[in-house]
């Protein structure tokens, strides 16, 4: 959409914006579980149990935060408009509807995302699958994704001053950027003489 | 040499693709006045429907010289969608 999420009032006018977010994040999502069904089905990350049925369990887990989370805000515009139908000031709206109990299980999901996908690089980095730019560009910003994760979980989204950067980190579109990348890295290494 | 560098060079603008793509795209924000809801979606729609129909083409002509089966490469590549959103 090329812009933030406008949370005022103002969202109320243009709920299909919302929406429309959402319903492109899920197909995301869709591609991300559709991308792990395929792997875990091929064995292609070559592992044996139990290393195979953890990770496949930690896949799952981030898929369901995705899935929860974006049907979560989704439901935005609805919630906001309930909540001003009931006379409450719209301004309060945000606080009340990302509260502690989603902040915990968002910022758990994304730092299970994010693991996984450094994971994921440096796994196909020792399959030889992929180059070195591809695992070391995707832990350098998954780092940063765990620490805003972190950060934001311990101050329950109250960031310090001057941290208030680490917000970049939390988007839910940056796993997906790693997971690009990823896929770059895997289209565009040269065949080796073995494969 | 000249492969490498070829390759290297499309690395470099895949990495950057969706963020350029991103601004061209951004262009057409219904956030910004004038711009309707319908027209965004639909060259949104269209972008990623070219980049799905290149992307099948090119696996389907050289399939055979990727390193790795092409089965998880291009889901994992078409969630740049999701930058966009």
């Amino acid at each position: 959409m090329a812009a933030p999420p406008d949370l005022s009032i103002v969202m109320l006018q243009h709920p299909e914006r919302e929406h429309f977010r959402y319903i492109v994040l899920f197909i995301a999502a869709l591609l991300f579980g559709f991308y792990a069904a395929i792997q875990f089905r091929n064995n292609t990350f070559q592992l044996t149990n139990p290393l195979k049925w953890i990770m496949a369990v930690l896949f799952v887990l981030a898929f369901a935060e995705m899935i929860w989370e974006f049907s979560h805000h989704y439901l935005y515009p609805e919630g906001l408009k309930k909540w001003t139908d009931e006379g409450k000031n719209a301004d309060d709206f945000v606080k009340s509807y990302d509260n502690i109990h989603v902040i915990i299980p968002g910022a758990t999901g994304r730092l299970i995302q994010f693991s996984i996908v450094m994971w994921l690089a440096i796994r196909l980095y020792q399959l030889r699958k992929v180059k070195i730019w591809s695992p070391v560009l995707t832990c350098l910003i998954g780092l940063m994704g765990i620490i805003s994760a972190t950060v934001i979980l311990v101050t329950e989204m109250h960031l310090p001053k001057g941290f208030e950067f680490l917000f970049l980190f939390f988007i839910p579109g940056i796993p997906f950027i790693l997971l690009y990348w990823t896929g770059v890295a895997l289209l565009t290494r040269e065949k080796l003489p073995h494969n | 040499m000249a492969k490498q560098i070829l390759r290297t060079l499309l690395v470099f603008f895949l990495i950057f693709f969706p963020f350029l793509t991103g601004n061209l795209i951004a262009k057409f924000t219904p956030y910004k006045e004038g711009n309707s809801m319908t027209s965004y979606v639909l060259i949104l729609t269209l972008v990623t429907l070219a980049i799905g129909l290149i992307l099948f083409l090119i696996i389907r002509r050289y399939g055979q010289s990727f390193n790795t089966p092409v089965s998880g490469g291009p889901p994992s590549f078409l969630s740049v969608l999701s930058l966009w959103e």
